[in-house]
């Protein structure tokens, strides 16, 4: 099983759309598909395909766990302690891209 | 009826994807669906069943390496890998092999002559990978019969007329232009030949039986080239030939008096007259090395 950071870097668009959308809420599938557009502002759309896809080997990792339900049509997914800590090393090396681009480029740092 | 098809591409993916996500993604098509969108999803179902098949591996758990065995003895059989056979690279490979096999089959089709002959199909086989239909020991004469096709009766009809008009001697032979020398034409043969005589002077050169210089300038100004091209006329018809007896390249009045007599040795079948088989000149003559003069017609058949 594979957890470790440097071996995940960086992520690829849609794990770390998901990895985004769980980092606020628990959410099932169809959920996760609507913030992931929602968070895009409806220019990225996961298809269910691609989605479980993903989440199949998130799970697999151990980033992500799948909740007991009743309801087999509406299992819920819970962003695990290991795929909290991926997703805020992805971030911080993003911030770290961010702040090399903007000085290399000389534009100032928003407010 | 695009929900039935939506289930049908999930039964395409693998029975692990299957049972885990299927109920979850029906819910999600059902969702969207009130939203009217649901062909994207079916676009989605059918890559996602080709990438769960060619690149997602979906076997079981690791077979044990061995199969069979005894304690205390050696293993009767062991597998080579630890891992068993991953089933979703069958259909990757599958793809690839169709691929290939159609690369070849148009290779093979489109290549015709231009490919090496090593490929099946092709039209020049090579001589080693023929079969033996006899002993290479044993020698044997292998009887061969050679057919040649019989010319066309109009184009040697063509052939003789032009010929005839080409060779002023033979057009004055021919008195009755049926472009066959009957013994009466031969007989008269030095009469038709006096007729030829334009300059009078009792003998005929080669312009007088229809030779030509032609129009090059160059050629006309080589003086010792026309000799030549004179004497190979002369010589190539084999009219000209039997009638210029000492081949000076001059019919000589002798030689005209002597016609009759040399234009029967011609007649090969003996039937007392010549046809164009016996009057046309021979290929083989026609292109000598160092033959300067050369016949519009080429061809005698027998």
């Amino acid at each position: 099983m594979r957890t470790g950071e440097k071996a995940t870097q960086p992520l690829n668009p849609a794990t770390l759309l998901i990895l985004l959308a769980l980092a606020g809420a628990d959410l099932h599938g169809y959920g996760i598909m609507q913030e992931v557009s929602r968070q895009s502002d409806g220019k990225c759309r996961l298809g269910p395909g691609t989605l479980y896809d993903n989440l199949q080997r998130l799970i697999d990792l151990g980033w992500v766990k799948e909740l007991d339900s009743d309801d087999p049509r509406r299992r819920d997914y819970r962003l695990a302690p290991s795929g909290r800590k991926i997703l805020s090393a992805e971030i911080d090396r993003l911030e770290r891209v961010v702040w090399d681009g903007r000085l290399r480029l000389g534009k100032p740092k928003r407010a | 009826m695009t929900r039935r098809i939506y289930i049908a591409l999930l039964r395409l993916h693998p029975r692990r994807f299957r049972e885990r996500f299927a109920e979850e993604m029906i819910g999600i098509f059902d969702e969207e669906s009130k939203n009217g969108r649901p062909l994207r999803l079916l676009v989605d179902a059918v890559a996602s069943a080709l990438r769960q098949r060619a690149f997602r591996a979906h076997g079981t758990a690791p077979a044990t390496a061995y199969t069979d065995s005894i304690q205390g003895r050696a293993p009767m059989f062991q597998t080579i890998e630890p891992q068993p056979l991953n089933l979703a690279a069958i259909f990757p490979g599958a793809a690839m092999t169709l691929l290939s096999f159609a690369a070849l089959t148009l290779a093979i089709g489109r290549g015709g002559g231009s490919l090496p002959g090593f490929l099946v199909g092709t039209k020049h086989p090579r001589p080693a990978v023929l079969p033996f239909d006899r002993s290479s020991i044993m020698a044997a004469d292998i009887p061969t019969e050679v057919k040649v096709k019989s010319p066309d009766p109009d184009l040697a009809d063509q052939l003789a007329k032009i010929y005839f008009n080409t060779i002023r001697v033979l057009t004055a032979l021919d008195i009755d232009t049926d472009h066959i020398l009957s013994d009466r034409e031969i007989n008269s043969a030095s009469s038709a030949l006096n007729g030829v005589d334009r300059n009078h002077d009792g003998e005929l050169d080669a312009e007088e039986c229809g030779f030509s210089v032609g129009i090059d300038l160059r050629f006309r100004q080589d003086v010792a080239l026309i000799e030549q091209a004179r004497r190979d006329f002369m010589r190539i018809n084999p009219v000209l030939a039997v009638l210029d007896a000492d081949h000076n390249g001059r019919i000589a009045a002798v030689e005209i008096q002597a016609a009759a007599a040399a234009l029967q040795a011609l007649d090969e079948n003996r039937d007392g007259k010549l046809t164009p088989v016996e009057v046309l000149p021979h290929p083989a003559e026609n292109s000598m090395p160092g033959t300067l003069f050369r016949l519009p017609i080429l061809v005698r058949w027998r």
